[in-house]
């Protein structure tokens, strides 16, 4: 009867937010209270279970999760290599931590913001389930198992993103997401298949020791770029995501843009623990490369011209995208080469890096950015003004997270982009300088979003801001500044394990 | 508006559910002895309410009803799986296999279809079969609301 909390916790990152997914709409029935309780409940237990995981990957190192076995450690024989296991190191723990800061965010600033909303049973289910999904993707280490949780999470958020559907552009922009997911998620079936049929197994550990690099292979891997690429929103498969997070409910945002962030974890998980083996990765390497560029430049050069406040921001969040991709795949292509311990190291250290930092300050961000719809009730630019008259937490928040995407100095952005920049630059020098220019493009944006919605004169609102939507936002500002007073720590206790969970520790 | 059929209709949909309800639960049942189980089970009996909805034009409101029993079958499926880590194995172990007795029986060599077998599976199979039936139905219900508002605004 003796339960080991700590070896079990990765199962119950998973199972939490599922098992309170199911138990909220019966809370519903009882009383809105309950319900609310019973999802805070639910946020704050998976946050713990991630934080015992967290401890004990790195306490003791990492473990395999067999479900079903006898002892949850045992690892695959070969009775069982059938089995699904997830799998805890130090990059589940990193893509952990970042889902979990987001979502922590966003579940309390939810409270106050869809307070007058009905339907809120299903919202808080969604929400639940969405996270799971998310939770799921990152930590399994089974092919199938990938693609369920692939599924739970696109039609989880597709039914967040409808949720204002008595407007027009939300179920648009959900049935587009939606067309988007399953195509990708059939390809991923469809890839999926090549793999079993080819070699009989659908473990991770198992299709990398097999692995041979055939043609099927090649075209497989292929097919699972381009579907985790869409889902990351990359350019050129970045269509879904302006209209998906400008139309979902405000603080759903900085979770559909986990998701992203989520399918992008997945990505590297495959390319760097998987894949790496059998591929010139130099070529993978330089694909990264080259849809980096493509989502930093495009990304914001479209945002250039947006005058929609969260469409303006999601096209931000597409190029800080690009960032990532670029910055590992400098990591890819020099694997294997003398380079890879000179700068390869650095540029996948300041990717990984950037992943955790993005998707926090992306989060206040987008959430800052809700504040200022929920009170002002308009997401035009040219209409907004004034509004630090009126709401000064939230116009702080906004500076943090603003100067943060922008690489200021003192900021956690900063603190990433500088290491991208330094080891970028001598892989090629052009790939820096597009950086450095786009940062500069994206401090002007988020100048033009500031000077529009927060100075000039005060023209009068209605509403003012609930409290849990400060302390979410806090919360998002705490851990954004935490980064960035400390992000030698931060490398060195969070991201350099989970560069060696990938396999490629310098 | 009122879309029901004629009373033969009705009369033979109203013997008819018995057996399709019947034979539902045999499959559920029989799930981890025969081809079949939760869900397939789950939907024979769905199928019952879908004859109900055609022969009767609609049903009762009983919405709430159906998304109680679905949520309880959820949450009972998870509790059961993490029955496996409260007796101290892993998730989804099955722990009641072979421990005596409701499902705990044990067999040598092939099973010849002794139902009270199989552990946790076929507590599993009803749980799921209560949830398919409570979505089906469900869904059903809502498409059959629809399509009535539909011919009301024409």
């Amino acid at each position: 009867m003796n339960v080991d909390l700590l070896t079990q916790s990765p199962v119950f990152v998973l199972a939490i937010p599922l098992l309170f997914a199911f138990l909220t709409p019966l809370a519903n029935k009882v009383s809105k209270e309950l319900r609310n309780a019973v999802f805070l409940i639910g946020l704050l237990l998976t946050t713990l279970f991630v934080s015992l995981m967290a401890y004990e990957v790195y306490t003791m190192g990492s473990w395999i999760y067999v479900f079903g076995a006898e002892q949850p450690t045992t690892g695959l024989t070969t009775q069982s290599f059938f089995r699904i296991t997830f799998l805890a190191d130090g990059f589940s723990v990193l893509a952990a931590l970042t889902i979990i800061i987001t979502a922590l965010g966003a579940g309390i600033y939810s409270f106050g913001h869809m307070k007058e909303s009905n339907g809120l049973g299903k919202f808080y289910t969604l929400f639940l389930l969405t996270l799971a999904g998310v939770n799921g993707m990152v930590l399994t280490s089974d092919l199938f198992n990938l693609f369920v949780w692939f599924e739970v999470t696109s039609i989880a958020s597709c039914g967040l993103i409808a949720y204002h559907n008595d407007r027009g552009e939300s179920v648009e922009a959900a049935l587009k997401y939606m067309i988007i997911s399953v195509i990708a998620g059939l390809l991923l079936l469809f890839s999926i298949g090549f793999f079993y049929g080819e070699y009989g197994v659908l473990n991770y550990f198992l299709i990398r020791d097999s692995m041979t690099g055939s043609l099927i292979d090649i075209l497989a891997i292929g097919m699972v770029m381009v579907i985790l690429a869409m889902k990351a929103s990359s350019v050129p498969m970045h269509m879904w995501a302006p209209d998906a997070y400008s139309e979902a409910p405000e603080p759903i945002t900085p979770f559909i843009a986990i998701t992203s962030l989520g399918s992008l974890f997945v990505l590297f998980r495959l390319l760097f623990f998987v894949f790496r083996g059998a591929v010139e990765t130099s070529a993978i390497g330089s694909i990264l490369i080259i849809l980096g560029v493509l989502s930093m430049f495009i990304g914001v050069s479209m945002a250039l011209k947006q005058s929609d406040l969260k469409r303006l921001i999601a096209y931000l969040s597409v190029s800080q995208i690009g960032y990532m991709m670029m910055a590992v795949g400098v990591g890819l292509a020099t694997l294997g080469t003398g380079d890879y311990g000179i700068f390869g190291a650095r540029a996948m250290e300041g990717g990984l890096f950037h992943m955790i930092n993005d998707g926090v300050y992306k989060a206040l961000l987008f959430l800052s950015a809700g504040g200022i719809v929920y009170v002002a009730d308009t997401r035009d630019l040219n209409k907004l003004g004034g509004l630090a008259h009126h709401m000064p937490y939230t116009t702080f928040f906004f500076i943090i997270g603003g100067l943060s995407i922008a690489g200021i100095p003192p900021l956690s952005g900063f603190s990433s982009k500088l290491l991208i920049y330094k080891s970028v630059y001598l892989y090629n020098p052009v790939l820096a300088i597009i950086a450095l220019v786009v940062s500069i493009v994206t401090l002007a944006l988020i100048g033009k979003i500031f000077f529009n919605a927060f100075l000039g004169p005060d023209q009068g609102v209605g509403k003012k801001i609930p409290r849990s939507m400060i302390l979410a936002m806090s919360i998002l500002t705490i851990v954004v500044v935490l980064f960035s007073l400390f992000p030698n720590y931060v490398v060195a206790e969070i991201v350099v394990p989970a560069i060696e969970g990938l396999g490629v520790g310098a | 508006m009122n879309f029901k059929m004629s009373v033969v209709v009705r009369t033979v949909a109203d013997i008819m559910i018995i057996p399709i309800i019947v034979f539902g639960i045999y499959l559920i049942l029989h799930g981890h002895l025969t081809p079949g189980g939760g869900f397939q089970g789950g939907a024979v009996i769905a199928s019952a309410t879908a004859l109900l909805i055609v022969a009767w034009g609609t049903l009762k409101d009983n919405k709430d009803d159906f998304s109680t029993m679905e949520s309880t079958g959820l949450t009972m499926f998870f509790l059961l799986a993490l029955l496996g880590i409260i007796m101290g194995f892993s998730l989804f172990y099955n722990s009641l296999a072979g421990t005596g007795g409701i499902f705990g029986g044990t067999v040598s060599g092939i099973n010849p279809g002794y139902i009270n077998t199989g552990g946790t599976v076929p507590l599993m199979n009803i749980v799921v079969g209560l949830e398919v039936v409570a979505a089906l139905s469900l869904i059903l219900y809502m498409m059959a609301k629809r399509s009535d508002a539909l011919e009301v605004e024409e």
